[in-house]
């Protein structure tokens, strides 16, 4: 599959709920704030990552095809 | 398939007045035998497995956050009801617990900035100084770490971080009695709808009042971020009071019902209280445990938006349907020897539920565990030997919706 384009946006508030579903995308920074981690190219990593997207309390994951 | 079928032996249990002593012998009946079960008593679905509990509350649109407070209103007896008219009218605002995306996306985005992970830390100092000045005015060998410390430490920590001045501090652990009771408690009446329904008004007043205040001199405080969103037309007036409502309520009892809980099991176990004591960098695993263990809110409720099958239950639309996560929580797939209270417990398998998952996850949370570690770092940094008073017998709340002490009364030689 395609690499899939994640952005974590200045909405995040750092609750670490994508870190809990997806650790192999996300990670918190310094400040305690997720950032991507890893590249999001395979069907696990993508339903992963689309999964932290729904969960996301701020609405701060963006996925691009 | 199951649809609405009540077990009276079930049914018993639920009502019986020893339940809340330990609900859990019957959690786990339940879990095993229907893991989604409609209480024809109660009114509602328990869901007392934590994947199925898991899949409530990550998936708003089949589990709506809107209506729950009103259809509780709306099965009160009718003279109970009427005086609770002003209290619907509050509740039918969308804010941060009762609403669903885009609404709840906007309202959290617009209150978030005050909870980020620096925000928080920033209160380190300040916690540790409050905690420490109620342990030194302690006096006797003698004391109740419910009153003495895990009541007047959060109201102060929620009130600067809302803003709420020092004179009006004192009206918090009302409006949240007012507030818990009237969700939590079996027996409400028409004067605790009236004593509801005059602390809202105050309070609606108070807030107003006080965010015209911030306009004029702003401070760095959510009271003045809630001004700013209704100026800028992100939130409306009526959602700003009804989120500031939320905050102050939810970010006192709650964690006062923490750091007791924490204290008495961590109390209970002597040998896990000494290592504690000795190593406080053990202390935020031992609060998430007595999250795990002890949930301080241990259900969330959502209303079914449509007919569907969760596990082999049959819901149907608007349907009022529980999370119990005290339950989630003890689930034995997720968590090995559940019911031991272990303060060293990894998480890195299954993460507890105590303060939900998915788009709701707590504002809070990162305040309560600082607050929680700080205080129970600061009991045993001023007390190296406390222990329970012999023959304390736990008295909980007697209400649905908290699980906390009423009392915790320690004692120490060394003072």
């Amino acid at each position: 599959m395609s690499r899939l384009h994640v952005t974590v946006t200045e909405d995040c508030a750092g609750t670490g709920q994508c870190v809990l579903v997806a650790p192999a995308v996300f990670g918190l920074d310094d400040d305690g704030l997720s950032t991507v981690i890893g590249p999001v190219d395979t069907l696990e990593s993508a339903a992963s990552a689309r999964l932290a997207a729904d969960r996301c309390p701020m609405g701060a994951i963006r996925i691009e095809e | 398939m199951t649809a609405r079928t009540s077990i009276p032996a079930f049914e018993e249990r639920l009502s019986d007045p020893t339940f809340w002593a330990d609900p859990h012998p019957t959690y786990d009946l339940l879990r095993r035998e229907a893991p989604v079960y409609w209480s024809e008593g109660r009114g509602h679905w328990l869901v007392t497995e934590f994947d199925l509990a898991e899949t409530v509350l990550t998936e708003p649109t089949d589990f709506s956050s809107v209506g729950f407070e009103n259809r509780h209103i709306a099965r009160l007896p009718e003279d109970t009801r009427v005086r609770a008219a002003r209290v619907a009218v509050h509740f039918e605002t969308p804010q941060l617990v009762s609403s669903d995306p885009p609404d709840h996306t906007r309202i959290r985005r617009a209150f978030g900035s005050h909870f980020l992970p620096r925000k928080v830390a920033s209160l380190d100092t300040l916690i540790r100084a409050v905690a420490a000045q109620l342990l030194q005015s302690v006096a006797g060998r003698q004391f109740d770490v419910v009153a003495d410390l895990a009541e007047p430490l959060p109201v102060h920590v929620i009130s600067e971080v809302v803003g709420i001045p020092r004179e009006f501090r004192d009206r918090i652990p009302p409006v949240t009695l007012d507030q818990r009771e009237f969700f939590g408690s079996p027996s409400i009446g028409p004067e605790h709808a009236r004593r509801f329904t005059s602390s809202l008004e105050e309070w609606r007043g108070l807030l107003t009042e006080w965010m015209d205040a911030r306009r004029r001199t702003p401070e760095d405080d959510v009271l003045t971020r809630a001004a700013q969103m209704v100026d800028e037309g992100r939130v409306t007036l009526d959602e700003a009071i009804a989120t500031l409502l939320h905050l102050v309520i939810a970010g006192n009892g709650t964690t006062t019902a923490l750091i007791g809980n924490a204290m008495y099991h961590v109390l209970r176990h002597p040998e896990q209280a000494r290592k504690i004591s000795a190593n406080p960098e053990l202390i935020p695993n031992a609060i998430e445990e007595t999250l795990r263990y002890e949930t301080p809110l241990p259900r969330d409720r959502r209303i079914a938006t449509r007919d569907l099958t969760l596990g082999d239950a049959e819901i149907q639309a608007g349907d009022l349907v529980m999370s119990v996560l005290a339950a989630a929580n003890r689930d034995p797939n997720h968590f090995p020897d559940p019911h031991r209270f272990d303060a060293a417990r990894s998480f890195r398998e299954s993460h507890h539920f105590a303060f939900g998952r998915g788009i709701h996850l707590c504002l809070g949370a990162p305040v309560a565990r600082l607050e929680a570690a700080i205080a129970i770092e600061a009991l045993f940094g001023h007390f190296t030997d406390l222990r329970l008073v012999e023959g304390y017998e736990p008295d909980w709340h007697a209400i649905t919706t908290h699980r906390g002490l009423t009392k915790l009364p320690v004692v120490t030689d060394r003072r």
